[in-house]
């Protein structure tokens, strides 16, 4: 078989163009993408083309999954006024409500002040905030869990598939190395045989 | 079942459909396929055949039988779709999260509800009050803006998710057979 001209002398960016650009999308820190890469890739140690496969995939989906964490965690942060507000309205004036948590989600002290006040004198904590933020957002929530959920099941079949592929890899060598010895065994047996015999 | 009668109305009626019949219809059913490109057959495009015989390449190794070569060459095309996939999915995201006017359909609908209410309310001619015109224009930013780009493409998603599936058991038993056929193997 001889080597097809797309593929130059150098072997590991022609690879890395076979398994397509890293999945950054703007923003994210490619130099953080590399060193996840590196760091999986030195733990896992791909012996060949298939494991190199398998290692950018699981990598990928590393990535991916963090990214949809990320996501839940600033989509509730970003959202926490709205939380807020809702509670707000029961505890306060309606009209005063809005300002109070705009001022809040502001970071201006005296809101944030108020709005510890308010919450102790019924008994309350961030966590109910976060609650009704929560409740605010389960739909995105909800779909943002079954994206990881995904991202990790498919990350774990990688990893599977790895293992199996290792495990082939490692049952094939023991076997060629047995038929080597084997063969090295007969090969030293036979003359001693035929000594015995020939005196 | 249905009657003699119907059956021969239906085959007379099929022979007579026989595909578009206008230039413009016939450019249009071309490109049926050519929605997404997902389906298409990596050997029909001649920049990704070059590179299926590269990654075939070099999955086989130098001196592979033309037995393992063909084996290599099921795994390359597997991934290659794979990759495929996972580029238009990311494309469709990154094309919604860089729209600096990006507005989920749900929003917009929302928005030109509104407009028309006011409209009726007010009269065509009245300007929008400002607390309506803000909240017109506000756009979804940040996490919401992420957030909205994925319950807006989630069908399509889906669907890319689909083609990945797909894809990623083709490559999985492509690289079984891979395994299992080499010299050594039980």
């Amino acid at each position: 078989m001889t080597k097809p001209p797309a593929s130059s002398t150098d072997v590991a960016p022609t690879r890395l163009a076979l398994f397509g650009p890293p999945p950054l999308l703007a923003g994210e820190d490619a130099a953080a993408y590399d060193e996840l890469l590196a760091r999986v890739s030195g733990a896992m140690k791909p012996a060949d083309v298939l494991e190199e496969i398998w290692v950018r995939d699981v990598v990928d989906l590393v990535w991916e999954t963090f990214r949809l964490r990320r996501l839940k965690t600033s989509l509730l942060a970003a959202n926490a006024h709205k939380g807020l507000k809702d509670i707000l309205e029961t505890l306060l004036a309606w009209h005063e409500a809005p300002n109070v948590a705009k001022s809040w989600a502001a970071r201006e002290p005296a809101a944030i002040k108020k709005v510890d006040k308010v919450l102790a004198s019924a008994g309350l904590t961030m966590d109910a905030v976060m609650a009704q933020t929560l409740a605010l957002k389960i739909d995105d929530i909800e779909r943002i869990d079954r994206m990881i959920m995904g991202a990790e099941a498919r990350r774990n079949v990688a990893l599977r598939e790895l293992d199996r592929h290792r495990a082939n890899f490692g049952q094939a060598l023991r076997r060629a190395s047995d038929e080597v010895v084997d063969a090295q065994f007969e090969q030293v047996q036979a003359p001693q045989i035929t000594g015995r015999s020939a005196a | 079942m249905i009657s003699a009668r119907k059956l021969r109305a239906n085959r007379a009626n099929a022979r007579a459909s026989s595909g578009p019949r206008t230039a413009d219809g016939k450019a249009r059913a071309a490109r049926n396929a050519h929605r997404h490109g997902l389906i298409l057959s990596v050997l029909a495009d001649p920049a990704l055949a070059a590179e299926l015989d590269g990654l075939a390449w070099e999955i086989a190794g130098e001196g592979a039988s033309p037995a393992r070569q063909e084996l290599a060459s099921r795994i390359a095309a597997a991934q290659i779709d794979l990759v495929r996939v996972r580029r238009a999915r990311h494309q469709l995201i990154s094309r919604a999260l860089g729209d600096p006017a990006y507005e989920p359909p749900a929003a917009l609908k929302f928005n030109g509800a509104l407009v028309i209410r006011l409209a009726r309310a007010l009269g065509a001619t009245t300007p929008i009050p400002r607390m309506f015109n803000e909240m017109l224009r506000a756009k979804p930013e940040g996490p919401d803006k992420f957030a909205a780009i994925f319950s807006d493409l989630a069908t399509r998603l889906a669907v890319m998710d689909r083609y990945e599936r797909r894809a990623v058991s083709r490559r999985k038993f492509a690289i079984r057979a891979f395994d299992a056929a080499r010299p050594g193997a039980a």
